[in-house]
C-alpha cells in the first residue's frame, strides 16, 4: 500500500515539480533580461557618492559587478520570505508563519481533545515544502547568476579589450605620456572633469565602457577615437597642463647640457629662432617638429650649468632619464675639464636610462674663434665632411679624452660648429643638431 | 641601495630591488644613484653591474706608487694611451674616485674605480688600491691583480753602486699571486742599462699588447733585479721597469699586461 502511494504520489510530484520549475525561471529569466536591457540603457545611480580613495570621482556602471550583488540579495530575501511563511516560530514578529499557526491550533488542542492529524508529521511536510521552495530559489538563482554574471563577464571583457586596445595602439605609435614640467614619464594623462575633478584612471573600466558619468553628472568619453583627445589632458602629479599634442605625438627629450656659460641658452635661442619659434627664457622648451611623415613633440631643456657641475644637482634631474638625445655645449676657450662634464653626465645616464642615445657635439662662440683657426676653414659644406672637420679640431686642441669617451658610450655621435652671434660666420645651422638628433632632414 | 629623491615626503633608503618600474615604494622618482648599505656612499651603477676587478698597488713607502697611479689615469684619461692602444677612454667613476684623483697623497685605502673603454669591446672596471707593502694579506685573494713597485734606490745592489748605506732589509715577500714586479724611477738608474737594452726603447704602439717586447723586458728586469738583490720574485711574476716623472716613460706596460691577463686586450705574438 505505502510502496503504491509513493510510486504514485512521485509519479505525480515530479512532472509537477519540473513544470513548475520550468514556469518560475522563464518568467525570473523574463523579468532578468527586462532588467538587464534597462540597466544596459541607463546608468543607475547606485554606487558611492563620496569619492573612493584610489578610485577616480566617476559612478560604477551597474553591470560591471553591482548587478551580481543584487542577484544573491534577491535570492537571499526570498529564502528569508519562504521561512517567514512556512516555519519561523511563532514569537516572532510580522505575520504568523504556518508553523506557527499550527503549533498554537496544537497547544489549543491540547486542551480540547485528540489531534486528527498527527502534528508531527505536518511540521515535517512544512518542512520538506520550505527545502523544495529553497531548492526552487537556488534553481532559479543559479540561472539568474548565469546570466548576470554572463552580462558582467561581456562587459568587463569588452572594457579590458578596448583598454588594452588604446595602451597599445599608443606604444605601436611611440606615443609616450612624458610631464615635461615634472621630467617624469606618466602612466596616462589625468583629466580635469568641467567640474575640477581629477580622473587618473579615463580608460575603459568598470565605470564606464565607452564613456562614464563624473560624480558631477557630466559624462566623459573614455577612449581617444571617443573624443577624449579634445579633452584637457593634465600631469597626474603636479597638475600642470599637457601639451595639446601629448596624446597623438610621440616625444622626445633633448637635454642641452655642458658646462657653466658654455653658451646653451644662446644656443638654445639661436635653435628656436631657426625653427620659427618664441624664446622664452625658461629652461623648458615644448615645440612641435616634423612633417606628417614624421611628427615629434621635442622638449628642449637648457640645463643650467651648475646642474651638470655638480653630481647631487645631476641625480635628481630627472630630464636625463628620459632623453633620447643630447646636445653637449662645448666652449673652445673655457678652461673647465670638459671631459669631467661628460663623465658626470655618462655616469647619471648609465644610473637611469643608459647611453644608447646619440649624441651632438656642438662647439660654441664659433664666431669668438679667429677665422683661420675656425674648423671650417676650407672644408666643403657638406655634412658629414664638417662633422669631420669639427672633430678633428677637437682632436687637435687636445680633447682626445672627450672623442673617445664620446665615442665609446654614445651610439652616434656628430660633431657641429654654431654660432649664436653674427649671422656672417661660417659655422652649422643652429638648428641642425637638433634636426639630426631627431632624425629630419637639415632645413 | 637607493634612495627616495626630492619630491618624496619621506627621504629614505631602500633596496634596489624594491624599486617598481623605476619608482621608489612611494611612486616618486629615486634619485639617480645608487648608495652602500654599509657606508652610504655612492656605487656607480657601472662598478656595481660590471665584473670590476681590484688591483693592488703595493709598494714601500715612497716607492713611488702615488705618482705612478696619477701618471696612469692621467695619460689613461688624456689620450696619450691612445697612441698606443686607439680609440681607448677611460672614465672615473664617481665623484669619490675624481676627488681621490684630484689629491693622490692624501692617506687613504678609498680606490681608484675606472673603466676602460675601447670600441667594440666590452668596458673593464678596475678598482686601484694603494696599499702599503705589509697590507693585509687576505686582501690579496680578492685582487685580480697586484702591481708592486719596487724602488730601486732601495735595493742593495744599487745602493753599492751609488755608495749608499744599505738600508736593513724588509720583510720578505710571502704572498703567493702573480703580481707585476715592477721597477719604479727608472731614469734614476737609466745609466746603468747600455743602448742596446730593452729598457732603452719606448714601449711599442699598437692595438695589441706586444708580448715579445715585454718578454724582453722582463727577462732584462729579472736579470738586474737578481743582481742587485733584495727582491723576492714569486712565481708567475712579470717584471716590468718605468718611470712616472717627466712625461712618463712605459708608464702603461704592467696595466696592460694585466688587462690581457683578463683577456681585456688582445696579445700581439712576434715584434712589431
Ligand atoms: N661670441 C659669442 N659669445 C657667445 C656665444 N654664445 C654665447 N656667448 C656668450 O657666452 C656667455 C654665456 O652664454 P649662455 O648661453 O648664457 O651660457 P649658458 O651655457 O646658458 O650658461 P649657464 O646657463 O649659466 O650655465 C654669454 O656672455 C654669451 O654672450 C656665441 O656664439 N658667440
Ligand atoms: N726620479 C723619479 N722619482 C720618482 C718617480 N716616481 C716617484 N718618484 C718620487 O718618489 C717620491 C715618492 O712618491 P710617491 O708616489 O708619493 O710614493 P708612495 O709613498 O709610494 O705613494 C716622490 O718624491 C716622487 O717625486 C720616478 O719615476 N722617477
Ligand atoms: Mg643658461
Ligand atoms: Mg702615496
Ligand atoms: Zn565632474
Ligand atoms: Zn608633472
Ligand atoms: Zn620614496
Ligand atoms: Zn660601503
Amino acid at each position: 500500500m505505502g510502496t503504491l502511494a509513493a510510486v504514485v504520489g512521485f509519479a505525480v510530484l515530479t512532472p509537477m515539480v519540473l513544470v513548475l520549475f520550468a514556469v518560475v525561471s522563464v518568467t525570473s529569466t523574463a523579468i532578468g533580461i527586462g532588467a538587464a536591457v534597462r540597466g544596459l540603457t541607463r546608468t543607475t545611480r547606485v554606487a558611492h557618492r563620496v569619492p573612493v580613495p584610489g578610485k577616480d570621482p566617476a559612478h560604477r556602471i551597474y553591470l560591471s559587478g553591482p548587478v551580481l550583488r543584487d542577484v544573491s540579495r534577491c535570492a537571499r530575501a526570498a529564502v528569508r520570505a519562504a521561512h517567514s511563511r512556512l516555519l519561523a516560530l511563532p514569537d516572532q514578529e510580522g505575520p504568523e508563519s504556518l508553523f506557527a499557526r499550527l503549533w498554537r491550533r496544537q497547544s489549543i488542542r491540547n486542551h480540547d481533545g485528540p489531534l486528527i492529524l498527527p502534528p508531527a508529521s505536518v511540521a515535517g511536510g512544512y518542512a520538506l515544502g520550505f527545502a523544495t521552495v529553497v531548492l526552487l530559489i537556488a534553481m532559479a538563482t543559479a540561472v539568474h547568476a548565469l546570466l548576470a554574471g554572463l552580462v558582467v563577464l561581456g562587459v568587463r571583457t569588452t572594457a579590458c579589450v578596448l583598454r588594452r586596445f588604446e595602451i597599445t595602439a599608443q606604444a605601436l605609435r611611440g606615443i609616450t605620456t612624458d610631464c615635461a614640467t615634472c621630467q617624469q614619464r606618466l602612466v596616462r594623462p589625468a583629466f580635469a572633469c568641467e567640474c575640477g575633478q581629477i580622473h587618473h584612471n579615463l580608460v575603459p573600466g568598470d565605470q564606464g565602457v565607452f564613456r562614464r558619468t563624473c560624480l558631477c553628472g557630466r559624462r566623459l568619453p573614455t577612449l581617444l577615437i571617443n573624443g577624449k583627445r579634445t579633452l584637457h589632458a593634465c600631469c597626474g602629479l603636479c597638475r600642470s597642463p599637457l601639451p595639446a599634442s601629448a596624446q597623438s605625438v610621440p616625444a622626445v627629450h633633448l637635454p642641452v647640457v655642458g658646462g657653466t656659460a658654455a653658451g646653451k641658452s644662446a644656443f638654445t635661442r639661436a635653435a628656436l629662432t631657426r625653427l620659427n619659434h618664441a624664446y622664452t627664457a625658461s629652461s623648458l622648451h615644448s615645440i612641435l617638429l616634423g612633417d606628417k611623415h614624421l611628427r615629434r613633440l621635442v622638449h628642449l631643456y637648457d640645463a643650467p650649468g651648475e646642474v651638470v657641475e655638480r653630481t647631487e644637482h645631476l641625480e635628481v634631474a630627472a630630464f636625463l632619464g628620459l632623453a633620447g638625445g643630447m646636445v653637449l655645449v662645448v666652449d673652445p676657450h673655457a678652461r673647465i675639464d670638459q671631459k669631467t662634464v661628460l663623465d658626470r653626465l655618462v655616469e647619471t645616464l648609465a644610473e637611469t636610462r643608459g647611453t644608447a642615445i646619440p649624441l651632438a657635439v656642438v662647439i660654441s662662440k664659433a664666431d669668438a674663434l679667429p677665422p683661420a683657426c675656425h674648423p671650417y676653414a676650407g672644408v666643403a659644406p657638406d655634412p658629414s665632411a664638417r662633422s669631420m672637420a669639427a672633430r678633428q679640431w677637437l682632436l687637435d686642441h687636445g680633447r682626445i679624452d672627450l672623442l673617445n669617451s664620446a665615442d665609446n658610450h654614445f651610439t652616434q655621435v656628430r660633431y657641429f660648429v654654431v654660432s649664436s652671434q653674427g649671422a656672417d660666420v661660417p659655422g652649422d645651422d643652429p638648428a641642425s643638431p637638433v634636426l639630426w638628433l631627431l632624425g629630419l632632414p637639415p632645413k | 641601495m637607493m634612495s627616495c629623491g626630492p619630491h618624496c615626503p619621506t627621504g629614505t633608503t631602500f633596496p634596489v630591488k624594491a624599486l617598481r618600474r623605476g619608482r621608489c615604494a612611494h611612486g616618486r622618482l629615486p634619485r639617480a644613484r645608487r648608495v652602500c648599505p654599509a657606508c652610504a656612499r655612492a656605487v656607480p651603477r657601472e662598478y656595481a653591474e660590471a665584473s670590476s676587478r681590484a688591483i693592488l698597488v703595493v709598494g714601500t713607502d715612497q716607492a713611488g706608487k702615488s705618482t705612478w697611479l696619477a701618471e696612469i689615469v692621467r695619460q689613461l684619461s688624456t689620450g696619450e694611451i691612445a697612441h698606443t692602444v686607439p680609440g681607448l677612454s677611460v672614465h672615473l667613476l664617481g665623484d669619490s674616485s675624481r676627488a681621490r684623483y684630484a689629491n693622490l697623497d692624501a692617506p687613504t685605502t678609498e680606490p681608484l674605480l675606472i673603466s676602460i673603454r675601447r670600441p667594440g669591446a666590452k668596458p673593464v672596471v678596475l678598482a686601484l688600491y694603494e696599499l702599503p707593502e705589509d697590507c693585509p694579506p687576505d686582501l690579496f685573494g680578492m685582487a685580480a691583480g697586484v702591481v708592486r713597485l719596487v724602488d730601486p734606490t732601495r735595493l742593495p745592489g744599487v745602493r753599492r753602486l751609488f755608495g749608499l748605506e744599505p738600508l736593513h732589509p724588509t720583510s720578505p715577500w710571502a704572498h703567493r699571486v702573480p703580481v707585476a714586479v715592477t721597477v719604479s724611477k727608472l731614469d734614476l738608474v737609466w745609466d746603468m742599462f747600455d743602448n742596446g737594452s730593452p729598457l732603452r726603447r719606448p714601449s711599442p704602439h699598437g692595438r695589441d699588447y706586444v708580448e715579445s717586447d715585454g718578454l724582453d723586458v722582463h727577462h732584462e728586469v729579472e736579470a738586474w733585479l737578481t743582481r742587485w738583490g733584495g727582491v723576492d720574485l714569486p712565481s708567475g711574476h712579470r717584471c716590468f721597469a718605468l718611470s712616472a716623472l717627466a712625461g712618463g716613460y712605459r708608464v702603461a706596460d704592467p696595466l696592460l699586461w694585466l688587462l690581457t691577463r683578463f683577456g681585456a686586450l688582445g696579445v700581439a705574438r712576434g715584434r712589431s
